[in-house]
């Protein structure tokens, strides 16, 4: 077991360097650079120039990557171009939404998606699994944008139910801080929800295919039971893969609502960190979010060693 | 399941092949009159424009229709960017043990960094051509389809037909090419389906986020977001291209759908 | 370390959020575009100067005439040489860190915008001493007489002359300030202030205001609401739909084509702002064929059809924009259509005409077209279809808006990576007069981006800079506007205003060339 979360550790290593390398050439190698737009429209060259020089954008690349491979290995992001804040308070300053508006997403699409997943899986190939389908297939045809336009029009305003846009952070209340989040969450659901409830029909599939599931139908086991006892216990753990796996998705995602909602979120940060070539905020933030996907990955994998004693014993699979 | 076609192959395949032929045929019909005309701008939709005009006085209806063309290279290009890619890492990563850990390690890394981010930051860097968004749009997508055609390969690699064509002695690239390879085109099919739907969505971000294909190439995504700010005055912009592309989408998810079940083994097995 | 770093940083924004705001009048307002610095004298970015304007106080302010007031200073004189010049500080002036500005403090000030600003290098070439008197009383001591002082010191672009501590003040220009403290009407709420979503400011209770009325940037400043929150949008329709539902007070600017859905709503009000206006402007290359040849520049003032322009961004609203042929401005001090002639009759047969005689031979031109600002955006591709129409081969490079900064400044051909044309925007404060109006020098590589080389056009800006009087002034002013549309120095696209709107519990907005939020009050 020590061995194996060792191994895993390790194997990080390599990915996130190639996350380094591919973030920090894409930008450096790419046209523009923060020294023009930071000086404004009225800067001279020379002011431009001078800027440049000190923000080290006239240096060979490999000298650039090399300060700041240095200064990432002591745990140290940098300090955004424009803002001369630490990468570090910026991301903490715009994680609270972001990772509140992920939560109430998944919270929601496991509600609603899991159910609809086993019950399109049980019913499969007939009316209930056709309509499952259809809605998600529908549901994932619409751009969020979109979603998020019509929702605001109806609910906030016409109606004036929720708030039209922005948000209140967990300290206003919880309270407000959901009222604030419910429309976002609303869109983002539909796309994420019907995700979920594909991957979880899928997984239900191929559980219900299993060896133990037809030995206990033919023990005589009621429908009801096998799908309860039997295959829900064994679809925990994929249904942690299935968020895990689409937790990727989901920050896709959660990019565009936080645009569309006007909230402070760290997506619109990297949105408009790329747009204005802020290197240190971009990098720091793909880095950030790099190390949080592999984190989950992790964790997945953790939780299969757990239920599935075959890989722990180093078994294949 | 069922060997014949079902409703969402056949309704997905009828919408997917009308679009692809007015993708084909539209500068043809048309000839191209989306030409700004000032005179003409915001003009609601009726019997002379039929889905209206935007700001700049362009016909939407035209706009629509060429937007399916650009919309489909999209959604086709992407797709076919990514199999060739992805297919030709996983076919390597899976077969050459050697260079299975380099190319995963890479492969994982590009995972690592969320696609929509990663898209938007090559969009804003290479420019906003058609072809410039397919790759952007593409590279996220690839590591997804490495890893797959690189299980498929560890599987088939160990089959008795594989050695069989080893030990008679076939050539590498053709014991990947004749036997690995179309074993592991209905998965990639499937796939196909669900990444050329995913790469139209979002093209139509890029484009809402501004670093989509420029307003002359007009897609469904980018027409759209020119017209989100008349949302509320002039609908119909946003509308009609909206409702092209949802239901263009929905037929590609549909017919993916359909063939994901016509060749899941296991589920027919089950059937059977 | 770094972990500790994060975990104060949360509990301070955690108490930031905390923050009561009842009992408070606060405004919440939608600026335009996001602020990601404050040091004015670092950036030229306009939403930085409108913003330091709150925070930061100035020695001299223009009022509704661009006629430069007293502000912080009390009395000033200057001597019959017109050399020296004596200024007192008004009493009572106090930084927000409680200290009181000082004499030390102003002449720190001045020191550092002497540096930087255009104007100020000009004063600075002619200073023989600057120095304090005493704590109240400064001194300006000029080589030759230079009648521009007062209007530099009280300029508004490109670079103000904020005063601040002295402290900061010693900051090199070349480097930003990283402690905004000021004596203006506001102060800023540095921990509340997050890059990219909001700035706070707070009322400044000791600021002391001068007696006079307000008139745009002069006369008194008083803070009215306790609290100003300042709010980045990414998205305009969000912008609008908060104003409509009550969760912001205040738009700087509203999408025309939004106009009716707040015309609609009762609790809504609306004006054109700023005074002025702004333009956007065609700038051309002068040192790349086919664009080296004047003939071409002049074919392309033909294209420039204001009208088409002004109706894509401004639909029907024709009281929104104006077909202006005034390089300086309409409505401006020195407005006059000379020489515009070409841009005010656009047609494409006479520029086929021009292109022909150029002999143009079909070589593509580079037009950087930015995706990310609709004025660029759909301008841009009226002018790319109508260069086409005309018979030149235009490669559309489209991009972002930090692609374009960046590649314009880049001097060589297109194929290394230059460019021939572009668009950009500067405000009618900065295009109003010769000497804040980037394109007038004709100073070739020291000239603004395009380099327009023009041995006649820099004697007109010198005599335009010495110029005594208004009328000379006004003649020079003439002759510099004709012979930059002689050789093309800009083609602007059509003067226009922002609207700015606003919830009616809102009032007493100054008109000026900026939004200045002081004096504006909000009732429940």
């Amino acid at each position: 077991m020590a061995r194996f979360l060792l191994w895993r550790l390790l194997s990080t290593v390599p990915v996130m360097l190639t996350v380094l390398v591919v973030i920090f050439l894409l930008l450096h190698l790419g046209p523009g650079d923060p020294a023009a737009t930071l000086a404004g429209d009225n800067a001279t060259p020379e002011q431009i120039a001078s800027i440049r020089a000190r923000l080290h954008l006239d240096q060979p690349l490999i000298v650039q990557f090399a300060i700041y491979l240095r200064q990432v290995l002591s745990f140290d992001l940098g300090v955004s171009v424009f803002s001369n804040r630490p990468v570090t308070t910026l991301i903490l300053q715009r994680a609270e939404p972001t990772l509140m508006l992920a939560t109430t997403t998944t919270l929601l699409s496991v509600i609603v998606a899991v159910p609809a997943g086993i019950y399109a899986a049980k019913r499969v190939g007939r009316f209930g699994d056709y309509v499952v389908m259809g809605l998600s297939a529908i549901a994932f045809s619409v751009p969020v944008f979109v979603l998020g336009y019509l929702l605001m029009q109806s609910f906030a305003i016409s109606l004036r139910w929720l708030p039209v846009q922005g948000y209140r952070p967990l300290s206003a209340g919880l309270m407000a801080c959901l009222t604030s989040l419910t429309l976002p969450t609303l869109a983002l659901t539909c796309l994420f929800a019907a995700l979920v409830a594909r991957i979880t029909r899928a997984t239900m599939l191929d559980v219900l295919a299993q060896d133990y599931i037809r030995t206990a139908r033919a023990k005589g086991a009621g429908r009801f039971r096998i799908l309860i006892v039997h295959a829900l216990k064994n679809i925990g753990v994929p249904v942690v893969t299935v968020v895990g796996t689409s937790f990727a998705a989901l920050l896709g995602g959660v990019v565009v609502t936080e645009s569309v909602f006007n909230i402070p979120g760290a997506g619109r940060l990297t949105v408009e960190a790329i747009l204005t070539r802020d290197y240190p905020v971009v990098q720091g933030v793909m880095l950030v979010f790099a190390v949080i996907l592999v984190g989950v990955n992790l964790l997945v994998d953790l939780s299969y060693t757990l239920f599935d004693p075959r890989i722990r014993h180093g078994g294949a699979r | 399941m069922k060997r014949g076609y079902s409703f969402p192959m056949v309704f997905g395949g009828t919408v997917i092949a009308a679009t692809l032929l007015c993708a084909l045929l539209a500068p043809m019909i048309l000839g191209y009159s989306d030409d700004i005309v000032m005179t003409r701008s915001m003009r609601a939709p009726g019997a002379e424009y039929w889905f209206g005009t935007d700001n700049l006085g362009r016909d939407i209806f035209v706009r629509t229709l060429s937007g399916a063309r650009n919309s489909v290279i999209v959604g086709i290009g992407v797709a076919g960017l990514t199999l060739l890619i992805g297919t030709a890492f996983g076919l390597l990563a899976g077969y050459f043990n050697r260079l299975d850990g380099a190319i995963m390690r890479m492969m994982d890394g590009l995972m690592a960094i969320p696609g929509v981010l990663l898209a938007i930051a090559l969009a804003a860097i290479l420019g906003s051509g058609l072809y410039t968004v397919v790759i952007a749009i593409a590279a996220p997508e690839i590591p997804r389809t490495a890893r797959l055609v690189r299980s498929v390969v560890l599987t088939i690699r160990e089959m008795p037909f594989v050695a069989a064509a080893i030990s008679v002695g076939s050539s590498t690239p053709k014991i990947l090419l004749r036997h690995i390879l179309p074993n592991a085109m209905p998965a990639l099919m499937v796939q196909a389906t669900f990444v050329c739907a995913s790469a139209i969505l979002t093209e139509a971000v890029l484009s809402f986020l501004g670093v989509g294909t420029s307003p002359d190439i007009p897609s469904w995504g980018n027409v759209m977001a020119g017209g989100r700010q008349f949302f509320r005055v002039a609908p119909w912009v946003i509308l009609f291209p909206g409702i092209f592309l949802s239901i263009f989408v929905l037929a590609i998810n549909l017919f993916g759908d359909a063939l994901r079940e016509r060749g899941d083994p296991m589920l027919s097995g089950r059937r059977a | 370390m770094f972990r500790k770093k994060a975990i104060a940083s949360a509990l301070l924004l955690g108490l930031a959020f905390a923050l009561p705001a009842q009992a408070q009048s606060v405004l919440r307002v939608k600026g335009d575009g996001d602020i990601k610095q404050l040091d004015a004298l670092f950036t030229t970015s306009y939403p930085t100067r409108d913003m330091a304007y709150l925070i930061f106080d100035t020695l001299f302010s223009v009022d509704a005439n661009y006629k430069p007031q007293p502000q912080m200073v009390d009395k000033w004189s200057v001597s019959d040489d017109r050399k020296t010049y004596t200024f007192t500080l008004r009493p009572g002036l106090k930084f927000h860190d409680g200290a009181p500005v000082t004499s030390a403090d102003v002449v720190a000030s001045i020191d550092r915008w002497l540096q930087r600003d255009s104007m100020g290098m000009e004063i600075a070439k002619r200073r023989d001493s600057l120095t304090a008197v005493d704590a109240s009383t400064f001194r300006l001591v000029l080589k030759e007489p230079f009648d521009r002082v007062i209007e530099g010191f009280g300029r508004m672009t490109a670079y103000p002359l904020f005063v601040m501590p002295a402290r900061l003040a010693k900051t090199p220009p070349t480097e930003e300030i990283r402690e905004f403290v000021g004596s203006g009407p506001f102060k800023l709420a540095a921990s509340e202030w997050i890059p990219g979503v909001q700035l706070v400011l707070t009322k400044n209770a000791d600021y002391v205001p001068r007696s006079e009325p307000p008139s745009a940037l002069a006369g008194g400043k008083i803070a009215k609401v306790d609290r100003i929150e300042r709010i980045t949008f990414r998205d305009d329709m969000s912008a609008v739909n908060a104003l409509l539902a009550g969760e912001i007070d205040y738009v700087s600017s509203v999408p025309p084509e939004l106009l009716p859905v707040l015309q609609a709503d009762p609790d809504i009000q609306w004006a054109k702002a700023p005074i002025l206006g702004k333009n956007f402007q065609v700038i051309i290359n002068h040192t790349q064929p086919p664009f080296n040849d004047v003939r071409m520049r002049q074919a392309l003032q033909y294209l420039v059809n204001q009208q088409d322009m002004m109706t894509a961004i401004f639909g029907n609203r024709k009281d929104l924009y104006e077909i202006c042929g005034a390089l300086f401005m309409c409505g401006g001090p020195y407005a006059t259509d000379i020489g515009s002639e070409r841009f005010l009759n656009p047609s494409v047969d006479k520029a086929k005409e021009l292109i022909k005689a150029a002999g143009y031979d079909g070589t593509p031109i580079v037009y950087l077209h930015p995706m990310d600002g609709k004025i660029q955006r759909d301008a841009g591709t009226i002018l790319v279809a109508a260069m086409r129409k005309a018979g030149i081969v235009v490669e559309d490079v489209q991009m972002d808006t930090a692609t374009m900064f960046t590649r314009r400044t880049n001097k060589g051909s297109p194929k290394e990576g230059g460019w021939n044309v572009f668009m950009t925007g500067f405000a009618g404060d900065a295009l109003m007069d010769p000497l804040t109006n980037p394109f007038m020098t004709g100073a070739c590589e020291k000239a603004w981006i395009g380099w327009p080389c023009d041995t006649e056009m820099q004697k007109l800006w010198q005599d335009f800079l010495l110029a005594g009087n208004d009328a000379q002034r006004r003649e020079i002013a003439i002759k510099l506007q004709a012979k930059a549309n002689e050789i093309v120095t800009y083609i602007p696209i059509g003067q226009y205003n922002d609207i700015s709107a606003w919830r009616k519990n809102v009032s007493g907005m100054v008109p000026g060339p900026i939004l200045t939020l002081w004096n504006v009050q909000k009732t429940r």
